[in-house]
């Protein structure tokens, strides 16, 4: 009778395990992307990190910086990133405040001049201060801005990934990002981003992005790190390393405001 | 000095104050900051942060002016912040700069204060108290709201603003912020020593002469000139008050100044001639003149255009002084627009600002002055960057109603984080009853090395 029990067991487990698997192997590269993003999202979160630009000749440049996020109904991020070294950018603060029927509002504040500038973005493709980041890799992943499609299933740094190709949905969307196409390596066991490689309008390749240290945030979500963004053409790349991250803290709304960007600390 | 002294003292009492009071609050793991100039002297503060810059700058002009044969000059500027967050709600913050000018033989050092304030922020609410500068307005070249804080004008190509003693209180909501401001006594701006290149013979056509001391007069002249400053009363205390708000696609502004004019307008008096020497005796008074400035401001952008306009109607007080036209209503509006184009070669970007200046007056042909300089006249900026590290600018001034015109060019080169080049050059003419025609001779090159630490 034990060995019965024993066997029924087992029967269950492999029926459960290939269900699973069945309906894993369904979903489609949306839903993918639906789980990538809702096991990314978290109400707020501060990032303390150093951006490292490595040139071609392994020449460096270091910048630290403070990232601050917190998501708003509709998909919306506000978004301050406050650069605390070298001295000479010290203060200096960027705020994004994302919309849904227009461009995102963006403010400047330069220390030098004590001084706030409200700057118009019509691309979000450009570099971010000289880094291999363009500042459309800052935000969230929008899922009604993109189709997405999968490719296959690839075995990425000893990891069972999906590969998901993204491409803009719209001509709008076109026109505003510096990328044809992305090609998203996400993990099957986490829904996690562990690979990117971004190409341009004609499908050359641009860059590769790659994530290391994978750490555990709670709820079962994660984060990466270390980012490292390699410019495939220039050979030139940017590491984001983050030192530390509070994760819904409740920062307050006052934070993302222009007053707060002035206040430089 | 009473004000280095009154910032020193400030300081000390907001970080021992602080320092005692905050002891209650740990700070977090990871928060606290350190730089290899400062060992930690408290364990309250989550924050504690010291920093600066070292300028050198040598100025080479090509042509002598009738003040003074310096040719060559060296300026260094030494500056000095610290920066400590207390807790969430309370930060203190100084900044100061002390400034030595090598002209030729004489050295001349200045100790300025340039911010020195308690913050304290609760919920929407944020009280500053202390030296503080303000930055109004939204032109990016010339901008004539901006008028809260006196400059050092010694060096009248590079006039940073100076700390001004005031108490400033802002609300601020999502889209939406009040700010109000009380300057309890007035400071004037810092104008050039009395033997620099840049004091000017007295030129009867010009209203305001700016300059403490008229440089050669004409040798039957008995000169006096008198600065008429605002008395260090309460009644002299200046307030200003300003509304911004985000509308859709615009940043909307509306601001109020009530206080004085940072530089002098002068009063000139001829007197009769000595009946037995022939002396005409003759006297300045410069005077800083009380008046109400209110400000609009718009900003908006289109696929990556950014514009701005900015206005500013300027109601002088009544003054029994005779100043010509400077006590008459005056509007200055600015157009502004920019715009960028990104990765041209690479990490790249070229932006084009431009930026027009109108002033119209209650009273026609006013002539133009230190007050009223510039009246119909064209900015313009062209900038290119490489990676935030290689700059060439190039600005200029084209004053439409008398032709005068400054151009800067410059290159900025920054080899290694922290350490920046600049080499560059101020040029500059016009009629000389112009307020550039004025400078004509001042034509300079410079070269500079800034070391931020």
């Amino acid at each position: 009778m034990k060995s019965i029990n024993i066997i029924l067991l087992c029967i269950t487990i492999l029926i459960a395990s290939i269900l699973i698997s069945a309906s894993s192997q369904a979903m489609t590269a949306k839903e993918i992307m639906k789980k990538y993003t809702d096991h990314a999202k978290v109400a707020d979160e501060t990032d303390k990190a150093t951006m490292t630009l490595i040139n071609k000749q392994g020449k460096t440049r270091s910048r630290s910086l403070t990232i601050m996020t917190k998501e708003y109904p509709g998909d919306l991020q506000k978004i301050l990133i406050r650069f605390t070294a070298p001295e000479r950018i010290d203060g200096a603060g960027l705020l994004i405040i994302e919309n849904n029927d227009r461009n995102d509002d963006q403010w400047l504040y330069l220390p030098a001049l004590k001084k706030t500038k409200k700057i118009s973005t019509s691309e979000r493709s450009h570099s971010f201060m000289g880094s291999e980041f363009a500042y459309e890799d800052l935000h969230g992943e929008k899922l009604k801005d993109f189709s997405y499609k999968l490719l296959e299933s690839e075995n990425h740094d000893g990891q069972d990934c999906y590969v998901i190709e993204a491409i803009p949905s719209s001509s709008r969307k076109l026109a505003e990002t510096g990328y044809g196409m992305r090609k998203l390596w996400i993990r099957k066991d986490i829904f996690f981003k562990t690979k990117a490689e971004y190409y341009d309008k004609d499908n050359r390749l641009l860059k590769t992005e790659l994530a290391e240290k994978l750490t555990p945030i709670g709820s079962g979500k994660y984060r990466m790190d270390k980012i490292t963004m390699i410019n495939n053409r220039t050979e030139n790349k940017t590491v984001l390393d983050s030192k530390s991250r509070t994760i819904d803290s409740g920062i307050p709304d006052t934070r993302f405001t222009t007053r707060h960007l002035e206040q430089g600390a | 000095m009473h004000r280095l002294a009154f910032i020193t003292s400030l300081l000390a009492a907001l970080l021992i104050g602080a320092s005692s009071n905050a002891g209650t609050i740990p700070p977090k793991d990871g928060e606290l900051i350190l730089t290899r100039f400062y060992t930690r002297p408290s364990e309250s503060f989550q924050k504690f942060k010291f920093g600066g810059s070292f300028r050198f700058t040598n100025y080479t002009y090509p042509y002598t002016v009738p003040n003074t044969d310096i040719r060559t000059s060296n300026r260094m500027i030494f500056k000095l912040n610290m920066d400590a967050r207390v807790d969430e709600h309370v930060r203190i913050f100084g900044d100061m700069k002390i400034r030595t000018d090598l002209p030729q033989s004489t050295v001349r050092t200045a100790v300025i204060p340039l911010e020195a304030f308690l913050d304290i922020d609760i919920k929407q609410f944020n009280l500053r108290a202390g030296y503080q500068i303000f930055s109004w307005g939204v032109a990016d070249i010339y901008n004539p709201t901006d008028i809260l804080n006196p400059r050092d004008y010694t060096d009248i190509f590079d006039f940073e603003k100076d700390g001004m003693p005031a108490l400033r209180f802002t609300y601020t909501r999502e889209k939406l912020s009040f700010e109000g401001i009380w300057m309890p006594f007035p400071l004037e701006s810092e104008l050039p020593y009395e033997d620099s290149r840049f004091v000017q013979p007295f030129l009867s056509t010009i209203n305001n002469p700016l300059f403490p001391v008229i440089g050669i007069p004409p040798a039957n002249v008995d000169l006096t000139v008198n600065y008429l400053t605002p008395p260090m009363s309460i009644r002299s205390s200046q307030f200003a008050a300003r509304v911004l708000a985000t509308v859709g696609r615009f940043d909307l502004g509306l601001s109020y100044f009530n206080g004085f004019e940072k530089i002098p307008n002068s009063e000139i008096i001829i007197g009769l001639p000595n009946p037995q020497t022939g002396i005409i005796p003759a006297t300045v008074n410069n005077i800083y003149l009380r008046e109400h400035i209110i400000g609009l401001s718009a900003v908006t952008g289109f696929k990556g255009l950014n514009l701005r306009g900015q206005g500013s109607l300027v109601i002088p007080y009544k003054t029994t002084h005779d100043v010509g036209s400077a006590d008459d209503l005056r509007f200055v509006y600015v157009l502004g627009a920019d715009y960028t184009f990104f990765d041209i070669f690479d990490k790249d970007d070229f932006t084009i600002t431009l930026e027009f200046v109108h002033q119209i007056n209650s009273v026609k042909q006013k002539r133009e002055d230190f007050a009223n300089p510039f009246q119909k006249t064209l900015f313009a900026r062209l900038q290119y960057r490489l990676a935030d590290h290689f700059k060439i600018e190039f600005t200029s001034i084209y004053n439409f109603d008398n032709t005068s015109y400054y151009l800067q060019p410059e290159v900025m080169w920054e080899p290694i984080d922290d350490l920046v080049f600049k080499l560059g050059a101020n040029l500059l003419d016009g009629p000389s009853d112009t307020v550039l025609g004025l400078f004509d001779k001042q034509d300079r090159f410079y070269v500079s090395g800034t070391f931020y630490f």
